[in-house]
């Protein structure tokens, strides 16, 4: 109990002395992370509604690809990039690897596939009939898109949520393609397992509640958001 | 005497229609139309197709065949006819209504169709208030009872001002008060627009007041088509007797009398010099409705006369026959009767049971009830004779649940 004790105190004073190490890391996580999902959102939720939408031979074989994807060792992830982006890699002439590109291409793929899944479940969720029921009020095919997005913003923004959380608290694959280098790739969590390798628990357990708290926060105004959206259904 | 018959408009029409689901076909119409203001019934058991017709009407499901003409002009089931999709609005058998708040749901068609939120709202407040429902324009759309979701259905549709309005079964699921309630507002505001109407009901009595014609769908076909009346007092075949509610179908026998007249038998009932249907068909039945049964307490002085006919006029010759009431159940606001027959020409034939639907006031005037003996009179004119045609079932499987 006392490490955590001691934890606490010690993030307060960095937070008051304004460490320049942790604001980096700080500054550094909100980058990739926030780069990541949006990316990811981009991505998946188009995915995931194209997906929904579509009947096709081996529609359910995607299906499960994504359902395990979502389970997938995000360290598998780390070293699938990291061969990607190495020197004699395929990709090697990006020269992204140790850089903030290659920590978000990771995380990226890490959180594509829980955002297409949770986007499937939303638009999954929608009556059979919806889209005839639309059709028969005269929307044409944009304004079909523009109203399921309204519809399934509930179920959009828990996408984003969960995405969001896998991002933030992905360490392995983040180490392994960006190298932890101080005031470049060193993140919130990569920086917790070097305390932690180094012995200083105190400084781990200080940077981990910090993380947890912008975690908090980001999960917060996304929940308002989605709160609210709720509550403008009695407009 | 010639008479000029002023044509409404024609608002739909449709040709040589074929819907194909597999290998077989679903549906096949081969010829309908509909004109402004007129307010078409379909009837027709479940899997007849009158779901399936009524998408393809509505734009959203295209035939496998087979011409549809909005106003004469051929309809386009791509984006390239959106204009024309606009102009037909459904109400399904379930509505679904939006995730938002009603006021938004019935205003949502308009704001595809462009218009400005200002008369969106001013056409949005008149909608609700013909269907008694402004004071649910602020709730939660999906928290509404059934009856409540039906009405927010039909101002949605109403407030597009269709040219066409196709009706699924709207009063599915609602309780008796809510229904008539329904009909009422719906028969009012249909009064005062000059939209054609499909509405589809499985239930022949709540559509009356609504229909100006009846159309009769059986196994993917349109079978008979035409006036209220004309559907109802001479369906064209048993099949669709007993979609309109004559339920007192039996097997008749022509003979030929010494004299050279033709009679007709069926149980009972005998029918001198009767109007035969001109059909090819080999044997014939007849019906009678059972609105037009009328029963009287049984008195010995008809008991001599078995069949009256008038003499000065033709219109007025009915049948007498005796029986006895055998059931007698509130159908409101009817009541149905069963009367068992007592004369019996056919020896072992099961005496025949007619099914009556009176007025509970006269039943109670006569003072008739179960175990009473009746006379019972059927206007000749009332009893229908039709051949004996059965319609082929399809293989094929419904595409809509």
């Amino acid at each position: 109990m006392q490490p955590i004790k001691d934890g606490f105190w010690e993030i307060l004073q960095l937070i008051k002395n304004g460490d320049p190490e942790l604001y980096q890391a700080t500054f550094l996580t909100l980058l990739t992370s926030g780069s990541a999902i949006l990316l990811a959102c981009i991505i998946g939720v188009p995915s995931g509604i194209l997906l929904g939408l579509s009947r096709f031979p081996g529609r359910k074989l995607l299906v499960t690809l994504i359902n395990t994807g979502m389970g997938f060792p995000p360290v598998l992830v780390g070293l699938f990039v990291f061969l990607l982006l190495y020197r004699d890699g395929p990709l090697g002439d990006l020269k992204w690897l140790y850089t903030p590109a290659a920590m978000i291409t990771a995380q990226v793929i890490i959180a594509v596939p829980l955002v297409i899944g949770v986007t499937l479940a939303a638009i999954g969720s929608l009556e059979k009939d919806w889209f005839l029921q639309v059709r028969s009020l005269g929307a044409s095919y944009g304004q079909t898109l523009l109203l399921l997005l309204k519809e399934t913003r509930l179920g959009l923004a828990a996408a984003m949520m969960a995405g969001l959380g896998r991002i933030l608290a992905e360490v392995g694959a983040v180490m392994m393609v960006g190298g932890n280098l101080k005031g470049e790739t060193r993140v919130l969590t990569t920086s917790i397992l070097m305390w932690v390798q180094r012995g200083d628990y105190e400084l781990a357990i200080a940077l981990g509640i910090f993380l947890l708290g912008i975690a908090f926060i980001a999960n917060l105004c996304l929940t308002l958001v989605q709160q609210r959206a709720k509550e403008r259904r009695t407009g | 005497m010639f008479m000029e018959i002023e044509h409404s408009p024609q608002v739909i029409a449709v040709n040589q229609l074929s819907f194909q689901f597999g290998s077989d076909f679903f549906l096949q119409i081969d010829h309908f139309q509909l004109a402004a203001g007129e307010v078409l019934g379909l009837l027709g058991p479940n899997g007849a197709g009158k779901s399936t017709f009524l998408r393809i009407l509505g734009l959203l499901l295209k035939p496998s065949r087979g011409q549809v003409t909005l106003s004469d002009q051929p309809v386009n089931y791509g984006h390239r006819g959106l204009a024309q999709r606009r102009q037909i609005t459904t109400v399904f058998q379930k509505p679904i209504l939006l995730d938002t708040n009603v006021q938004t749901n019935v205003t949502t068609g308009l704001k595809f169709r462009g218009i400005g939120r200002r008369q969106r709202n001013r056409m949005a407040d008149h909608w609700l208030d013909c269907f008694g429902i402004t004071h649910l324009a602020k709730r939660t759309a999906r928290q509404l009872s059934g009856g409540e979701t039906r009405r927010v259905a039909l101002a949605r549709a109403m407030v597009l001002e269709p040219r066409l309005l196709l009706l699924d079964e709207p009063f599915n699921d609602l309780d008796r008060e809510s229904r008539q309630e329904l009909q009422t507002q719906l028969r009012n505001v249909l009064k005062q627009v000059q939209t054609a109407v499909i509405l589809v009901t499985h239930d022949l009595y709540e559509s009356l007041g609504l229909v100006d014609r009846l159309g009769v769908m059986l196994h993917g076909k349109l079978v008979q088509q035409g006036s209220v009346a004309g559907v109802l007092d001479h369906p064209c075949n048993p099949q669709v007797a007993s979609v309109v509610g004559m339920t007192n179908v039996w097997p008749a026998e022509i003979t030929q009398k010494d004299s050279g007249k033709t009679c007709l038998h069926s149980g009972a009932i005998t029918l001198n010099d009767p109007n035969l249907p001109d059909t090819t068909s080999s044997t014939l039945k007849i019906g009678i409705r059972p609105e037009k049964i009328l029963l009287k307490p049984d008195s010995p002085a008809s008991k001599t006369l078995p069949n009256h006919d008038d003499q000065h006029s033709r219109s007025k010759r009915y049948v007498s026959l005796q029986g006895k009431i055998i059931a007698w159940e509130p159908a409101t606001p009817l009541v149905r009767i069963q009367v068992q027959l007592n004369d019996n020409y056919t020896s072992g034939q099961p005496c025949q049971t007619l099914n009556v639907l009176d007025f509970p006031e006269r039943s109670h005037l006569n003072k008739l009830e179960a175990g009473s003996l009746v006379e019972v009179q059927i206007a000749t004119k009332d009893i229908h004779i039709m051949p004996d045609f059965r319609h082929p079932e399809r293989v094929s499987q419904n595409p809509i649940d």
